[in-house]
C-alpha cells in the first residue's frame, strides 16, 4: 500500500481558495480523517486527491508516484489513480442493480465474466448484502445502500480509500454499526484511507491519526488523543468537543513557574497552573478547560471558584451542568457522571476545581503549555 | 478529454449566437436602412441606404395612425381585457380545485386544462361557426339559421370576440400556476392564523393571498405579454373586418415584403414582450423569498363551501362546457355540414373527410383523408414536429448538460441567457426575421427559403427556451457524483454519457420530446410567414382555407390537431411530464 504527500496543495474556485499551502504526509496502512467545519476545504481536497478536481498548486504522490504536480504539469485522471471513492450520497446508479453497480469496474478492466461473477459475491457476503443482487438501489434502506457503496468501492481492490463524508446520512445507531464495520474492514484490507467528515467522533473513533482544517488551512495533525488533549491552538481547542469546552481569559499574575493566573470571571481567585512557563511579558492568556476536567465540589475547597448553577441536563450515562460565574456573566459547562450530580439543587452555590487543560496565547491563539497532565491536578 | 462539456458549451454560444443574436441585431441596424420598396415612398432612395424613415413613418408620419398606433391600441386593449378574464377565473378555479370540497376534483383538473392544449385559435374558429355574419362573405353561421338576422359586427369580428377566446385560452395558464402555488402554500401557516382566532376569509386575505401574490402577478405578466404577442386568433378574427393589432400588422409587412418597416413593428413588439418578461423575472424574485419560509405543502382540511357549493359547481361546469365541449363539438359538428349553416339532417355528409370531390362542393376539393394536398400537409406536419421534437431534444440535453456542469461559470450564464431569449420573441416576429434573413444565402449557409429546413430551424431556435429548461432541469436530477463514481473507475467521457447520463435523463427527454411535438404540430404564427406550397403544413392550409372559404376542410383539420395534442398530452401526463410555459 502506496503512502500519500501532499505538497503545498492550493486550489481556488475563483476568488475563493478552498485549499491553501496544504502539505501533508499519509503513512502506508493509515487511517486519516479530515476533520473540520463546513466549508473548511476538507471535502475539496478529497476532490483533489481524487482527480476531480484540478488543483492549481503543489504536488500529490501515491507512493513513488506523482499523479499531480502543478510546476510539471502532470494530471493523472481519477480513472489511473487507483482509488476508491464512497460519496455521501452514495452515488449508486439508480438504473442498476446492485449486482451492476459493483461488477461496474471489473466490467471496465475487461475480467471474464465469470470471474465477475464471483468477485461481486464474495464481496457482497463480505458486507452482508448476500441475496440483494437483483435489487435497485431504491429498493435498500440507507445503512444497506452505504454497503452497496462500500462493496462497490473496494471490489477493485484500490490501493487508496477515499470517504467522503459516507455516514452522514444515515441515524445515529446506524451510523454507530457502520463506524465499527468501516474500522474492521480497514483493518481487514489496510489500504491506505483518507475519510473526510465534520463530526469529530467518527473522526476520535476511526483514525489513526486525524488533519483538523479550518479556512482552508492545516490546523493541527495528530493522533486523535493529541487533538483532543492538546489542541494546537484556539479553533482546535473550540472545535473538539462536545458540548464546547471552556475557555477563560485571564491574566498572569506569575510567569512561572510555577504559573499563576486569575480568570476574569473571578479576579479573586489565583489558579496555580503547572506544567510550563510564560515566557516574556504577556498579560493575557486563555484557560481551556473540557467539561469533563470541570470538578464540582458542593462545600468549600481551597483555591476553588464560587459558581451558581444554572441548569443540570441528564443525558442518561453522564450529567451536563451550566455554571454561572462572577454575577452571572461567565458560565462554565461541566460534564460528569450523572449519579454525582444527583443531589444538587438548582442555584445551588458550588465550588469548581480544573484538573488539567490548555493555557493559550490570547493574542495569536497557539498552544503554550497543558497543565495538569501526567497524574497532577492544577491545585489552587 | 475529461471535461468536454466546456468545449461544446462554446460550440452552443457560437451557434446561439448565428440564430439568435445576429438576426436580432441585423433586424436592429436594418431597420434604419431602405429595403427594396424604399424607392417608391421616397424620392431617390437607394435600396441599403441609411434612414430614419420607416421609424418616422411608423411612430410619427401621416399613417402611423393606421400602421401603428391603432394596432398597438387594439393590442393593448386585447392583452388586457383577455387578462382581466382569465386571471380572476383562473385563480377561483385553482382555489375552488385545490382547496374546497367541490365535487368532479379530477374531472376539473384534467379538463379545466384542455383549453391551453388545443391551439390558441380552437375557441376563436368555433367562434365563427356561431357568430359568422353573412355580410363578411362565406356562409352563414348558427345565429343567423336561427334567427334569420345577422349578429352585430361587433359580436362577431374584433375586439370582443378575440377577448372572449383568448382569455377562455389562457384561463388554464393561470389555473396551472396558481394551483401550484396554492399548493405549496404551508397548511402550517393558515393554520397558525386559525389558532390565534382569524376566520376563513380573514385568513384568505391576510395570509393565503399574500403568499400566492407574486404567482398571480407572474400570471398577468405572462398572460398579458402572450396577449401582445398573439397572432392566431387576431388573424382570425380581426383580418375579415381589418381589425389590425400590432402582431397581425407585423404580419402583414412581411407579407408584402415591406421588410424594414416590419423590421420596425418587430423590434416594438419584442420591446414590448421583454419588458413582460423582465417585470416577470423581478415577481419570480419575490417569489423565491416567500418560497423559503413556506415548507412542504401538508395535507388539509378543505374548506366547506356551504350553500356556494352548487353555484361554484355549475359555475365550472358552465365554463367546461362552454369552452371545453362545445367549440370541439361545434368544429366537429361544421365538417359534417354539406352546406354550412344548414343544421338539419339531412345536411349530414362525410363528404369532407373521405369524398372523392364534387364540383358543387368546395370547389371540387376532395374529402381530407383522399386530397393529397391535405394528406401531404399532415406528412409535412408530423414529418416537421417529429424532426424538430427531435432536434430540441438533443440540443435540450447538451445544453442542459453544459449548464449544469460548468455552474457558477460565465459560459454555464451566457448559454441560459442566450437560449432563454427567444422567449422574448412573439412567434410571428420570429418568423419574420427568420424570412428576412435565412431566405437568402447566409454566411456559410444556404438559402432556406422554400426548405423544410428552414421551418425546422425555425421552430428549433423558437422552442429552445423550452428544450433547454427541461433539459437543464433533467440535468439538475442527475448528481453530479454520479458521473464521477463513474469516472473513478476509468470510465471515458462518452461511456458515462452512454451508460449514465442518456439512461438517467430518457424520460425527461421522452416528455420534452412529446411536448415539442404537440407544440410543433398546432403552431402557425412561427411559420406562416415561412411555409411555401410544397412545405405546407396542417396549420398553413388551415389559414389558407379559412380565407378562402373551404370551411369544412379547415376545421376537419383542426380537429386532427386537437386530437393529436390531446393524446399527445394524454402520453406526456402519462410519463409524468409537465405542460410547458
Amino acid at each position: 500500500m502506496p503512502d500519500i504527500r501532499i505538497q503545498r496543495l492550493t486550489k481556488r474556485f475563483g476568488e475563493v481558495t478552498a485549499v491553501d499551502g496544504l502539505t501533508l504526509e499519509i503513512g502506508h496502512g493509515e487511517f486519516v480523517t479530515l476533520l473540520g467545519p463546513s466549508g473548511c476545504g476538507k471535502t475539496t481536497t478529497l476532490r483533489c486527491l481524487a482527480g476531480l478536481e484540478e488543483p492549481n498548486e503543489g504536488k500529490i504522490f501515491f507512493g513513488e508516484r506523482c499523479v499531480f504536480s502543478a510546476p510539471h504539469g502532470v494530471f493523472v485522471p481519477p480513472g489511473g489513480r487507483g482509488i476508491g471513492l464512497v460519496f455521501q450520497n452514495y452515488a449508486l446508479w439508480p438504473h442498476m442493480t446492485v449486482f451492476h453497480n459493483v461488477a461496474f469496474g471489473l466490467r471496465k478492466k475487461k475480467m471474464p465474466k465469470a470471474e465477475i461473477r464471483r468477485r461481486v459475491t464474495e464481496i457482497l457476503e463480505l458486507l452482508g448484502l448476500r441475496g440483494y443482487e437483483n435489487r435497485y438501489p431504491s429498493e435498500l434502506s440507507g445503512g444497506q445502500q452505504q454497503r452497496v457503496a462500500l462493496a462497490r468501492m473496494i471490489v477493485t481492490e484500490p490501493e487508496i480509500l477515499l470517504f467522503d463524508e459516507p455516514l452522514s446520512n444515515l441515524d445515529a445507531k446506524l451510523r454507530m454499526t457502520l463506524r465499527a464495520e468501516l474500522k474492521r474492514l480497514h483493518a481487514e484490507i489496510g489500504a491506505t484511507t483518507v475519510y473526510v467528515t465534520h463530526d469529530q467522533v467518527e473522526a476520535l473513533t476511526l483514525s489513526t491519526r486525524i488533519a483538523v482544517m479550518n479556512l482552508g488551512v492545516l490546523q493541527q495533525v495528530g493522533s486523535p488523543v493529541e487533538v483532543y488533549h492538546h489542541p494546537a491552538n484556539l479553533f482546535v481547542a473550540e472545535f473538539m468537543g462536545n458540548p464546547s469546552t471552556n475557555l477563560l481569559p485571564s491574566r498572569v499574575l506569575d510567569p512561572g513557574p510555577p504559573v499563576v493566573v486569575a480568570p476574569e470571571a473571578d479576579p479573586t481567585v489565583s489558579l496555580v497552573l503547572d506544567g510550563g512557563r510564560i515566557a516574556g511579558d504577556k498579560g493575557e492568556v486563555i484557560v481551556n478547560v473540557r467539561p469533563e476536567d470541570v470538578e464540582i465540589n458542593p462545600s468549600p475547597v481551597e483555591g476553588g471558584m464560587v459558581a451558581e448553577l444554572s441548569a443540570v441536563l441528564p443525558t442518561g450515562s453522564e450529567c451536563v451542568t451550566y455554571l454561572r460565574l462572577g454575577g452571572g456573566e461567565h458560565e462554565v459547562v461541566s460534564k460528569g457522571p450523572e449519579e454525582m450530580l444527583l443531589c444538587l439543587e438548582p442555584h445551588q452555590r458550588v465550588w469548581l476545581r480544573f484538573k488539567r487543560g490548555n493555557v493559550f496565547d490570547r493574542e495569536t491563539g497557539e498552544l503554550l503549555f497543558s497543565f495538569g497532565f501526567e497524574g497532577r491536578g492544577g491545585k489552587g | 478529454m475529461r471535461r468536454p462539456e466546456r468545449l461544446w458549451g462554446l460550440g452552443l454560444i457560437a451557434g446561439l449566437i448565428l440564430f439568435v443574436v445576429i438576426p436580432v441585431g441585423y433586424m436592429a441596424v436594418h431597420s434604419f436602412v431602405f429595403d427594396s420598396w424604399g424607392p417608391r415612398y421616397v424620392r431617390g432612395a437607394q435600396p441599403g441606404q441609411w434612414t430614419l424613415f420607416y421609424w418616422d413613418r411608423v411612430l410619427m408620419g401621416r399613417l402611423s395612425r393606421s400602421i401603428f398606433w391603432e394596432p398597438f391600441s387594439h393590442s393593448l386593449a386585447i392583452a388586457v381585457s383577455m387578462s382581466a378574464i382569465a386571471i380572476p377565473l383562473g385563480a377561483l378555479f385553482a382555489w375552488l380545485v385545490v382547496r374546497t370540497d367541490i365535487p368532479l376534483k379530477g374531472f376539473f383538473n384534467a379538463v379545466l386544462i384542455v383549453p391551453y392544449i388545443v391551439p390558441s385559435w380552437t375557441i376563436g374558429l368555433a367562434w365563427l361557426t356561431l357568430f359568422k355574419a353573412e355580410r363578411f362573405g362565406g356562409q352563414p353561421g348558427l345565429i343567423r339559421s336561427l334567427f334569420g338576422v345577422d349578429p352585430p359586427t361587433w359580436l362577431s369580428y374584433g375586439l370582443l370576440p378575440i377577448v372572449i377566446s383568448l382569455g377562455a385560452h389562457y384561463v388554464p395558464y393561470t389555473f396551472i400556476l396558481l394551483r401550484g402555488a396554492l399548493a405549496s402554500v404551508d397548511a402550517r401557516l393558515e393554520e397558525s392564523a386559525e389558532i390565534l382566532g382569524a376566520r376563513r376569509l380573514e385568513i384568505l386575505r391576510k395570509i393565503t393571498f399574500p403568499l400566492v401574490l407574486p404567482a398571480l402577478g407572474s400570471a398577468f405578466v405572462l398572460t398579458f405579454g402572450k396577449g401582445l404577442g398573439e397572432f392566431a386568433c387576431q388573424a382570425f378574427l380581426g383580418l375579415p373586418i381589418r381589425y389590425y393589432t400590432l402582431s397581425t400588422r407585423v404580419y402583414s409587412a412581411f407579407e408584402h415584403r415591406q421588410h424594414s418597416q416590419g423590421y420596425v413593428l418587430t423590434l416594438i413588439l419584442i420591446l414590448m414582450t421583454t419588458l413582460t418578461v423582465l417585470a416577470n423575472q423581478k415577481l419570480i424574485g419575490a417569489r423565491k423569498k416567500f418560497t423559503t419560509i413556506s415548507g412542504k405543502g401538508t395535507r388539509r382540511k378543505p374548506v366547506k363551501l356551504g350553500v356556494w357549493r352548487i353555484p361554484a359547481t355549475l359555475l365550472l361546469l358552465g365554463f367546461v362546457l362552454a369552452f371545453v365541449f362545445a367549440p370541439i363539438g361545434l368544429i366537429a359538428w361544421e365538417t359534417f355540414m354539406k352546406y354550412e349553416g344548414q343544421y338539419s339532417l339531412s345536411n349530414f355528409t362525410i363528404h369532407y373527410w373521405v369524398g372523392a370531390g364534387d364540383p358543387m362542393l368546395a370547389d371540387g376539393q376532395p374529402g381530407i383523408f383522399r386530397s393529397p394536398f391535405i394528406l401531404g400537409a399532415i406528412k409535412n406536419s408530423v414529418l416537421l414536429a417529429g424532426t424538430t421534437a427531435l432536434l430540441s431534444g438533443v440540443i435540450g440535453i447538451l445544453v442542459g448538460y453544459a449548464v449544469v456542469r460548468t455552474r457558477g461559470s460565465w459560459l454555464s450564464r451566457t448559454i441560459e441567457f442566450l437560449s432563454f431569449t427567444p422567449y422574448m420573441i412573439p412567434g410571428i416576429a420570429f418568423g419574420g426575421i427568420y424570412l428576412s434573413i435565412f431566405a437568402r444565402k447566409w454566411g456559410p449557409l444556404p438559402a432556406l427559403y422554400g426548405t423544410f429546413a428552414l421551418l425546422v430551424l425555425t421552430c428549433v431556435s423558437k422552442y429552445l427556451p423550452y428544450s433547454s429548461s427541461s433539459g437543464i432541469s433533467a440535468m439538475h436530477q442527475i448528481d453530479p457524483s454520479l458521473e464521477e463514481a463513474a469516472e473513478i473507475q476509468g470510465e471515458s467521457w462518452a461511456g458515462r454519457f452512454r451508460k449514465i447520463i442518456l439512461p438517467l435523463a430518457k424520460g425527461g427527454f421522452l416528455s420534452a420530446f412529446l411536448l415539442t411535438f404537440i407544440t410543433t404540430m398546432r403552431v402557425l404564427d412561427l411559420i406562416v410567414l415561412l411555409v411555401t406550397p410544397r412545405t405546407r403544413t396542417m396549420t398553413s392550409i388551415i389559414f389558407r382555407y379559412q380565407q378562402q372559404g373551404y370551411t369544412q376542410h379547415a376545421y376537419g383539420i383542426m380537429l386532427l390537431i386537437v386530437g393529436i395534442t390531446l393524446a399527445g398530452h394524454y402520453l406526456v401526463r402519462r410519463l409524468g411530464g409537465r405542460i410547458q410555459f
